[in-house]
C-alpha cells in the first residue's frame, strides 16, 4: 500500500509536469510506466537548471556569496554559512527557499522567479535526497529555451566543393556580422572561418566556401586546427550563458572529442602541439588546461584579472601563453600548470599572441597598438614597434612576416620591426588575419563579415567574399518580434488593474449662490443635461471599449480551448501507444505462461518460485502501467470539462476505459495463473477499486 | 484615489480607454448617490482658465506622436489635468488626426485643433512638415541610448560606473554616445551584438534576462525598447550618420502643477528640440524621478501622483538635459488667506509662497524670545540681564528695528561673518601654511572685513593673487589647494553655490554641467605659478601666463569658460584670474549674489532657500524661487553689503516667527512658515558659556579672553571646538559646519570641564552670594542669563522648594546652574 501511495505521488508529478510541458511528458511517462526503477529525480536531472540560473555566479572562478554550486560535491558543501540543501526538506534549503523567492536572498537577482518546473525539479531533487544519479531512461532534459537554441534555417549553400564527405553546407544567415574567429589550416590553403552555429571552410585559392562543421552548442567564437591539420578545434557556446569545445575530424567531419562546460562562452582555445592537452580562456579570468585523453580539468591558472583573450601553446609544446584585457600576459609549464614568466609591457587589452617557429619568441599584441616580442630564455622584452593598425586585434606570423590587422580598419604585413612590406585598407576594423599555408595569402576579415584574400607579400586584395546571405529571414524575426510584442501587450493587459474608489465629494457641486435666479437655474439645468450626456457617451464609449475587450479576451479563451484540446488529444494518442504496448506485453507475457505452463507443469517447486518471482516483477509492472493509465483517465475526465471537447473525446475516453479494463481482465487472469501455480494468492489483484481504496 | 494603470500608457495609446474607464467607473457608482462628477471636478473654485501644453505641435515626421497635456486653472490658483475629458475637434482632420489626445499627423500641411473643457476652449496650432521620410530614422544616439537609460543599463552602480561592471562599460547615462556605440558594437566584436541573431545576442539575452545577469531582467520581451533594439540590430546595427539631429534642448510639461489636495494625477509630457528644428514627444524615453516623495511621487511613465502637503519638483532626464517642473500639493483642507501684515518685502514673498501651499504661518515670538534669537544669531552671544531689562522695558514699537540695528553695526557681527567668509576660504594650517602665513591671511581678512570691504570687492582681491604670501596674504588662498581642479571646484562652490566636482568625469547627472564647462571653469586657474621665496615659510604665487587643461575625454586643450556662461576672452599672456574675478564678482553674474543672499539667509532662518546652500542645481531647485531672486536683486542693489541684507532679514516678521506650529504649518519645514530650533554651533555655544559662567578660553593664535568665533585656524585642536562640529575648513562645504548630536557632546557637558569646571572656575554663584543676594534672585539671575526669561511658577516653586530644605544653598544653585547650562533650552537657538 505503501508503495502504491508513493507511486501515485510520483505519478501526480509527473503529469503535472506533463501538463505544463507536453514536449517532455513522453519522456517522462515512460520512464514512470516502465518502472524498473524509482523516481527519484536525479543530480543529473537538476544539472542543467542550475547551471544555467545559479552557476554563473557561484563557481569556482568567481564565488558570490562564498558560494559554489557548480558541482554536486560544492552543493552538498554548501556556503561557509551553512549548507544550502537539506536532503529531503526543501523547506530548510536556501537552494529552494531563494530560487521559490520564499526566503531573502531571493534568486536570480532582481529577477523573476525561473519556471515553476525547473523550481519544482529542484525541490522534487532535494525531497529525493540530493541523489546523484536518477535511474536509467528517467532523464528529463531541460531544454535551453528555443530562442537560444540553434534556430535552423531552411536556405542553405550548397557545397561548392566536395572536400571532405562529413562537410554540410554553410548554412545562410539574415545579416552578415563581425567574424569572431578564424584560423589557416597548417597543410593546406584552407581556413576555418566562424559561421552561424558553424564552422565553415573555405578554399583560400579559389575563394570557394568548402562546407561546414555544424557546431549546435551556440556560436563559434574560437577556431584552431591541430598542428598536423587533422582536427580542426571549434570553441564557443551561447555568450553570458555556456561554453564548449568541440574537436572536428577535418577529413569526414567527425566529432572525435568535446569537452569544457563553462558558464560563458570561449574566447581563445589551442591543442597542444601533441594534441594530448587543450587550453582555453574566457570571461571566467583563468585558463583551463584540459587533458584531451581523459577531457579532466589538469590545471586551472589563476593569475589573470580581467578576462582571458588569448592562448597559445609554443610549437615545442613546452610553454602557453596567455593575455587578458587588462594587459596581463603569462608564460606557463602547461604540464605543471606553473608559471614560467610574467611579461610586463602591454598597457592596454592584449588581443592576439603567436610564437616563432623555435619557440623561442613570443609575439603579442594588443590595444595599446604595439606589436612586442618577447625572449623565453629570460622572458625579457626583445623588441617593439607601432603596429600602425590602431589597437591590435589579430596577428599571425609564419616565422619571418608578420601580419596585423586592428582597430583602424588596415592590415599591414610587417617584415621585422619598422619594415613594412604592405598595407590594405578596409572598410572596418579588422577583426581576424590569418596566414594561409602556401605562405602567400593572408586571410583578414572585418567586423562587418567581410573576408578578403590578399597578397602576402603586397597585402593587394585578390578577393572579397562573405558569407552566405539570406535576409528573407528578417521575416522570421519580424514574425518573432510581433508574437513578443502580442504575448507582451496580453501580459500588459492581464494586469489587474487598480479598482478605482469612488470618493464621495465633500464639497457642494456647483455654486448655490445663483439657484435664485430661474434663469440661473435654466442654466443650471442645461448644464446638469450636458453633463449627464458627455458622461453618457463617456458610459458608452468605456462600454464599447469593455465588450471589444472582452471580445478580445473570448478569442484568446477560444484559442486557448483549442491548445488544450490539441494538447488533451495528443495525450491519449501517447496513452493509446501506451495501453497497446502494455496489451503486447501481456499478450506475451500471457503466451509465455501458458507455454511454460503447458510445457513443464512438472517442475520443481525451486524453479516454479523464481518463475513466480519473475512472474510478479512483471504483474507489478503491469499493475504499475494499469494505474498509470487509471490514472490518467482520471486526469482526462477533470480536463475534459469544456463543452467543446467534449465530444470528440467522449469517444476517447470510452475507448481508453475499454482498453484499461481489458488490461485490467488480463492482469486479473494473469494473477489467478500465478497463483495457480503454487495455489497461493500473495497478490491481491489490483481493481479500479483497490486503487481508489489506496489513493484514499 | 483615483487610479489609472500607468504602465499601459506611455506603450500603447490605451490611456486615454483606461483613463476614461476609471473615471467612468467612479461616476457610475457615484451617479446612483449624487449626479456628480469624480470629486476633483466638483470643486467649489470657478475654472477661469485652460491650457494646453506645448502651445504648439508641429511634426517632421509622420511616424512622430505627440501627446498634448490640457490644464485647468482654478480661481485659487489650483491647476487640474483634464487632458482625457477635453473635447478635442481637427479643422482639418486630413492634416492631423486624433487618438484621445494623442496627435497623429496624416499629411502636410497647417490645421488648428480646438480643445474645448467646461465651455472654455483654447486653440492649438499644428504643422505637418515631413519629408520625403515619413518614418523617423532609429538612431543610436536618438532611439537606442535612451531606451537604455531608461532601462537603468548605464546608471551609476551599473554599466555606468567607471570601471563598467562584469567587463562591460558605458558612460554615465549616455554623456558619450559615441563611446557607447563603440563599446557596443565594435570593442568585443562577435560578443555583444550579432547581426545575424537579432533577437538572440548578448546584449538582448542580457537585458531580458534571457541568460544570467547580475542586473536581472531589465527590458521586457515585447516591449517598446525591446522592439528598437531587435530593429536596430536587424537594420546593421549602423553608426549614426554625420547629420543626425542632435537634441538641443528638453521642455517638461506642464509647467507648473498645484494639487487642490493629495492623491490627484497629472500626467507629464516631455519634448525634445533638435537643431534641425524638429520636436518630438519623448515621453517614453525618459526617465522621471522627483525631488521630494513625500510630496508628489512620479511614475516611469511620468504620472504624478500627489503624496502630501508640500512643494516638489519633478524632473526628466532626456539626453543630456535634465528639467523640470515645479508642483505644489495644498493640504486639502478649507484655507482662508492668514491675517499677515508683511513688514517688507520678505514677508511679501513669503506670504505668497504660504497662500500656494495653503500654509498659515505662526504667531510672532515674543520680546523675550526675539531678544535672545536675535542676539545669538547677530553676534553669537546671550544679552545680558541688563540689556535684557532695558529691551523690555522700551515702550517705543521700534525697539525690534532699532535692536537690529544695533547689533548689526556692531564688531561682533563682523566677527561673525568674518567666521563664515574664512570657512569658505579653507582658511586653516595645511599644505605647509606655516603659523606666521596663517595669522597674515587671517588678519589680512579681518583688516579687509572691519575697513568695510564687502564681499566682492575680498574676491576681487583674492582671486587674482599674486606675490609672495607674507607680502600679500591673499595669495595664501593658491596655498590651500592647489590644483586647477580642486581650486576650480572650491570656486564654484563657495562663490557661486554650484558643486561641479561630478563633471570632472563626466557630464552631471542631475545638472546642466558637462565635462566641457567643468575644464572649461577649471583653465581659469590653470596657469598659476608657484615658487619658493626667500623665507622658507613663504611661497610666492603668480601667473604662468602658458600651459592649460586637456580634455580627459576629447583630448584637446580647453579654454577658459565661465560657468554656464560665454568664453573668456584674454589677451595673451594676461592672467586668466583677472577676468575669472570680474565676472565672478559682476552684478550681472546673478549666481554669485543669489548664493551669498542665500548664505545669509540660511544662516539667520537655520536652512537655505536652497538647501543645502551650496548645492544649487537644476534638480534642487530654490522652494521659494522669486525669494531667492529678490534677495539677490537686493544684495547687488546693497552693494554686497551683507550687513543691509541681515538688518532686513532680522527686520522681516518671517524671521520673527515663534518655533511653535499650528495645525496648517506643522508639515511645513522648508517654507519658513516658522521659526526653526537650532543647535548652536560650536564656537557659539563655547562663547555662551564662557559668557555666562564669566570665563575666558585660551584659543590657538587668539590672546587669552578671545573669542572662539574670532579662531583664525580651521586646523587647531580644541576639544569643546571638535566635538560640537566646528568646520574644520578642509572643504568650502557648508557641511562642515554640524549641528547634529552626538554622545560625546551630551557627556562633555554632562561631565566634562567646559561646564562644571567652568562654573567652578567662574565663582559667578558665589560673587552673587557676597554681594548679598537673596537665593531667590540668584535664581532669577541664572534664568535670565542663560534662557533670557524668568523661571515659570512651576519651576519657581520647585526649586524653592528644594532650596528650602538645603544645608548648603550655594551648592544647590551651582547645580542648578548645571542643570541649566545642560538644558536644550540652553543649548539650542529658538
Amino acid at each position: 500500500m505503501h508503495q502504491l501511495r508513493d507511486m501515485r505521488f510520483l505519478l501526480s508529478c509527473g503529469l503535472a509536469i506533463c501538463l505544463s510541458n507536453p514536449s517532455s511528458c513522453a519522456q517522462s511517462m515512460q520512464s514512470h510506466s516502465t518502472g524498473e526503477s524509482e523516481t527519484v529525480v536525479g543530480y543529473d536531472q537538476v544539472r542543467e537548471v542550475i547551471r544555467k540560473r545559479c552557476a554563473t555566479c557561484h563557481n569556482p572562478d568567481e564565488m558570490r556569496g562564498d558560494l559554489d554550486l557548480s558541482t554536486l560535491t560544492a552543493l552538498r558543501a554548501g556556503a561557509t554559512s551553512g549548507p544550502v540543501a537539506v536532503a529531503g526538506k526543501p523547506n530548510q534549503s536556501m537552494l529552494y527557499k531563494s530560487a521559490a523567492h520564499l526566503d531573502d536572498p531571493v534568486m536570480p537577482p532582481n529577477s523573476p522567479k525561473i519556471p515553476g518546473r525547473e523550481l519544482d525539479l529542484i525541490r522534487r531533487w532535494i525531497e529525493g535526497g540530493l541523489a546523484e544519479k536518477s535511474g536509467p531512461r528517467s532523464e528529463i532534459s531541460v531544454e535551453i529555451p528555443s530562442e537560444i537554441s540553434i534556430a535552423s534555417s531552411d536556405s542553405e549553400v550548397k557545397p561548392t566543393s566536395s572536400h571532405a564527405s562529413g562537410l554540410v553546407a554553410a548554412r545562410a544567415m539574415l545579416h552578415s556580422t563581425a567574424i569572431a574567429a578564424l584560423d589557416a589550416h597548417p597543410k593546406q590553403n584552407i581556413v576555418a572561418v566562424s559561421g552561424n552555429q558553424q564552422a565553415v571552410l573555405l578554399d583560400v585559392a579559389t575563394g570557394k566556401w568548402l562546407g561546414a562543421f555544424d557546431f549546435p552548442e551556440g556560436e563559434v567564437t574560437a577556431l584552431r586546427f591541430s598542428r598536423d591539420g587533422r582536427l580542426l578545434v571549434v570553441a564557443g557556446g551561447v555568450a553570458g550563458l555556456s561554453g564548449r569545445v568541440v574537436a572536428f575530424d577535418v577529413a569526414t567531419g567527425k566529432r572525435m572529442f568535446q569537452l569544457a562546460d563553462e558558464n560563458d562562452t570561449i574566447l581563445s582555445v589551442d591543442l597542444s602541439p601533441d594534441g594530448s592537452m587543450l587550453a582555453l580562456g574566457g570571461p571566467a579570468k583563468v585558463v583551463r588546461i584540459f587533458s584531451v585523453a581523459s577531457g579532466e580539468v589538469l590545471h586551472t591558472l589563476r593569475k589573470h584579472t580581467d578576462w582571458v583573450l588569448a592562448v597559445r601553446f609554443s610549437p615545442d609544446g613546452l610553454l602557453l601563453a596567455s593575455g587578458d584585457r587588462f594587459g596581463g600576459l603569462f608564460v606557463w609549464e602547461p604540464q605543471r600548470g606553473a608559471e614560467f614568466h610574467t611579461l610586463r609591457g602591454h598597457t592596454g587589452a592584449i588581443n592576439t599572441i603567436v610564437w616563432d617557429q623555435n619557440s623561442e619568441t613570443l609575439v603579442s599584441g594588443g590595444e595599446d597598438g604595439r606589436i612586442r616580442t618577447w625572449n623565453m630564455h629570460h622572458g625579457e622584452l626583445t623588441s617593439q614597434w607601432a603596429a600602425g593598425v590602431g589597437a591590435i586585434l589579430s596577428l599571425d606570423s609564419n616565422g619571418t612576416l608578420v601580419a596585423c590587422g586592428g582597430r583602424n580598419k588596415n592590415t599591414i604585413v610587417w617584415n621585422g620591426p619598422e619594415q613594412k612590406l604592405g598595407e590594405h585598407l578596409d572598410n572596418d576594423q579588422i577583426e581576424r588575419v590569418a596566414i594561409a599555408a602556401n605562405g602567400k595569402s593572408l586571410v583578414s576579415a572585418d567586423a562587418t563579415g567581410n573576408i578578403r584574400l590578399l597578397d602576402m607579400q603586397t597585402a593587394q586584395e585578390r578577393l572579397s567574399l562573405s558569407l552566405p546571405v539570406d535576409d528573407t529571414q528578417i521575416q522570421v524575426v519580424f514574425k518573432r518580434m510581433e508574437d513578443a510584442r502580442a504575448e507582451y501587450a496580453r501580459r500588459l493587459y492581464a494586469k489587474p488593474d487598480t479598482v478605482p474608489v469612488v470618493q464621495a465629494s465633500e464639497t457642494v457641486p456647483l455654486s448655490e449662490f445663483v439657484a435664485n435666479s430661474s434663469m440661473a437655474s435654466m442654466i443650471l439645468a442645461m448644464k446638469s443635461e450636458i453633463e449627464t450626456s458627455r458622461q453618457n457617451a463617456a458610459l458608452l464609449r468605456y462600454k464599447a471599449a469593455e465588450i471589444a475587450e472582452s471580445l478580445a479576451a473570448t478569442a484568446k479563451l477560444m484559442q486557448e480551448l483549442q491548445q488544450a484540446q490539441s494538447a488533451l488529444q495528443a495525450h491519449l494518442d501517447k496513452q493509446d501507444l501506451h495501453i497497446t504496448a502494455a496489451e503486447k506485453h501481456s499478450a506475451a507475457f500471457e503466451a509465455t505462461l501458458l507455454k511454460m505452463l503447458a510445457s513443464n507443469p512438472q517442475l520443481s517447486t525451486e524453479v516454479a518460485k523464481q518463475q513466480q518471482q519473475a512472474l510478479e516483477v512483471k504483474l507489478a509492472r503491469h499493475q504499475k502501467l494499469l494505474a498509470t493509465s487509471l490514472q490518467m483517465l482520471d486526469q482526462l475526465s477533470a480536463s475534459t470539462d469544456p463543452a467543446s471537447v467534449d465530444a470528440d473525446l467522449g469517444k476517447t475516453r470510452k475507448m481508453v476505459l475499454e482498453l484499461s479494463n481489458e488490461l485490467q481482465q488480463r492482469v486479473d487472469d494473469v494473477t489467478t495463473r500465478i497463483d495457480s501455480i503454487d495455489g497461493k494468492a500473495d497478490t491481491e489483484p489490483v481493481t479500479r477499486t483497490s486503487l481508489v481504496d489506496a489513493e484514499q | 484615489m483615483l487610479k489609472v494603470p500607468f504602465r499601459l500608457t506611455s506603450q500603447f495609446c490605451m490611456h486615454a480607454l483606461c483613463a476614461s474607464a476609471a473615471w467612468v467607473a467612479q461616476f457610475a457608482v457615484a451617479a446612483d448617490s449624487v449626479p456628480k462628477l469624480d470629486a476633483a471636478s466638483a470643486r467649489s473654485e470657478q475654472v477661469e482658465s485652460i491650457s494646453i501644453q506645448p502651445s504648439e505641435i508641429s511634426f517632421k515626421y509622420l511616424s512622430d506622436r505627440q501627446k498634448i497635456l490640457v490644464q485647468a486653472q482654478f480661481a485659487d490658483g489650483s491647476t487640474r489635468d483634464v487632458t482625457e475629458l477635453a473635447e478635442i475637434v481637427v479643422q482639418n482632420p486630413q492634416r492631423v488626426d486624433f487618438d484621445a489626445a494623442e496627435a497623429i499627423p496624416k499629411s502636410s500641411g497647417k490645421t488648428i485643433a480646438t480643445v474645448t473643457w467646461q465651455g472654455l476652449s483654447k486653440d492649438l496650432p499644428i504643422a505637418v512638415a515631413h519629408s520625403d521620410e515619413n518614418e523617423r530614422p532609429l538612431r543610436f544616439r536618438n532611439d537606442i541610448l535612451p531606451v537604455l537609460t531608461r532601462a537603468g543599463c548605464n546608471a551609476g552602480k551599473c554599466h555606468g560606473s567607471a570601471s563598467g561592471k562584469d567587463g562591460f562599460r558605458l558612460s554615465l547615462y549616455g554623456f558619450d554616445p559615441a563611446g557607447d556605440y563603440y563599446r557596443i558594437t565594435r570593442e568585443m566584436s562577435g560578443r555583444r551584438i550579432n547581426l545575424a541573431k537579432p533577437d538572440n545576442c548578448l546584449l538582448i539575452n542580457k537585458a531580458t534576462g534571457e541568460v544570467p545577469h547580475t542586473g536581472g531582467a531589465r527590458i521586457e520581451v515585447g516591449s517598446q525598447g525591446y522592439g528598437k533594439l531587435v530593429r536596430w540590430l536587424a537594420s546593421g546595427a549602423r553608426p549614426d550618420p554625420k547629420e543626425t539631429s542632435t537634441p538641443t534642448s528638453i521642455d517638461v510639461y506642464p509647467l507648473q502643477v498645484v494639487m487642490s489636495r493629495p492623491e490627484e494625477q497629472q500626467q507629464m509630457t516631455v519634448v525634445a528640440r533638435y537643431d534641425d528644428g524638429s520636436m518630438r514627444d519623448v515621453t517614453d524615453l525618459s526617465v522621471f524621478f522627483s525631488n521630494n516623495d513625500a510630496t508628489a511621487t512620479v511614475s516611469e511613465s511620468g504620472n504624478i501622483v500627489g503624496t502630501g502637503p508640500g512643494s516638489a519638483f519633478l524632473m526628466a532626464r532626456f539626453d543630456q538635459f535634465t528639467s523640470g517642473t515645479s508642483i505644489v500639493v495644498r493640504s486639502g483642507k478649507n484655507y482662508t488667506k492668514p491675517q499677515f501684515e508683511p513688514s517688507n518685502y520678505i514677508d511679501e514673498l513669503t506670504l505668497a509662497r504660504w497662500v500656494d501651499l495653503h500654509v498659515v504661518p505662526s504667531e510672532l515670538c515674543s520680546d523675550e524670545v526675539f531678544l535672545r534669537r536675535v542676539y545669538l544669531d547677530t553676534i553669537g552671544l546671550l544679552p545680558t540681564e541688563d540689556q535684557r531689562t532695558q529691551f523690555l522695558n522700551d515702550k517705543n514699537p521700534l525697539k525690534r528695528e532699532q535692536l537690529v540695528e544695533e547689533l548689526v553695526s556692531s564688531d561682533h557681527f563682523l566677527d561673525m561673518w568674518i567666521m563664515k567668509l574664512a570657512e569658505l576660504l579653507q582658511i586653516r594650517r595645511a599644505n605647509g601654511l606655516t603659523a606666521k602665513g596663517l595669522s597674515l591671511y587671517d588678519a589680512w581678512l579681518r583688516e579687509q572685513v572691519h575697513s568695510g570691504a564687502t564681499v566682492d570687492k575680498i574676491v576681487r582681491d583674492l582671486i587674482p593673487a599674486s606675490g609672495s604670501t607674507f607680502e600679500n596674504p591673499a595669495t595664501t588662498y593658491y596655498q590651500t589647494e592647489t590644483t586647477p581642479q580642486l581650486l576650480a571646484e572650491n570656486i564654484a562652490q563657495a562663490f557661486l553655490g554650484t558643486r561641479i566636482q561630478c563633471a570632472q568625469c563626466h557630464n552631471h547627472p542631475f545638472d546642466r554641467w558637462t565635462m566641457d564647462d567643468y575644464y572649461g571653469f577649471a583653465a581659469f586657474v590653470s596657469q598659476v605659478g608657484y615658487k619658493q621665496a626667500k623665507d622658507p615659510r613663504e611661497i610666492t604665487v603668480y601667473n604662468l601666463g602658458e600651459g592649460s587643461l586637456e580634455h580627459p575625454v576629447a583630448g584637446r586643450k580647453v579654454e577658459p569658460k565661465f560657468l554656464g556662461g560665454e568664453y573668456a576672452k584674454n589677451n595673451e599672456g594676461e592672467d586668466y584670474r583677472i577676468a575669472l574675478a570680474q565676472w565672478l564678482t559682476s552684478p550681472d553674474n546673478k549666481a554669485f549674489a543669489k548664493n551669498l543672499a542665500n548664505v545669509v539667509w540660511a544662516h539667520y532662518m537655520g536652512i537655505g532657500i536652497v538647501e543645502p546652500v551650496d548645492d544649487m542645481r537644476v534638480s534642487n531647485p530654490p522652494t521659494n524661487p522669486k525669494l531667492l531672486d529678490t534677495l539677490g536683486q537686493k544684495v547687488v542693489e546693497f552693494e554686497f553689503d551683507v550687513r543691509q541684507l541681515a538688518r532686513d532679514i532680522c527686520n522681516s516678521k518671517t524671521y520673527q516667527l515663534a518655533t511653535q506650529t499650528n495645525a496648517d504649518n506643522a508639515w511645513d519645514d522648508r517654507n519658513f512658515s516658522h521659526a526653526r530650533i537650532r543647535r548652536m554651533r560650536a564656537e557659539v555655544l563655547l562663547d555662551c558659556i564662557s559668557q555666562v559662567t564669566s570665563t575666558s578660553d585660551r584659543l590657538a593664535g587668539l590672546p587669552l579672553g578671545g573669542r572662539a568665533i574670532q579662531a583664525p585656524d580651521g586646523a587647531s585642536n580644541n576639544y569643546f571646538l571638535e566635538t560640537f562640529g566646528r568646520a574644520s575648513r578642509n572643504t568650502p562645504c557648508t557641511c562642515e559646519v554640524s549641528t547634529s548630536p552626538t554622545l560625546s557632546q551630551a557627556l562633555h557637558l554632562l561631565n566634562g570641564e567646559s561646564t562644571s569646571g567652568k562654573i567652578a572656575e567662574g565663582k559667578w554663584i558665589d560673587n552673587l552670594a557676597a554681594e548679598g543676594k537673596t537665593t531667590s534672585q540668584i535664581v532669577d539671575a541664572i534664568y535670565k542669563a542663560c534662557l533670557t526669561r524668568t523661571p515659570t511658577e512651576t519651576e519657581r516653586s520647585g526649586i524653592e522648594q528644594k532650596l528650602k530644605d538645603s544645608k548648603d544653598s550655594n551648592a544647590d544653585l551651582v547645580d542648578l546652574f548645571w542643570a541649566i547650562l545642560n538644558s536644550n533650552e540652553f543649548i539650542f537657538n529658538h
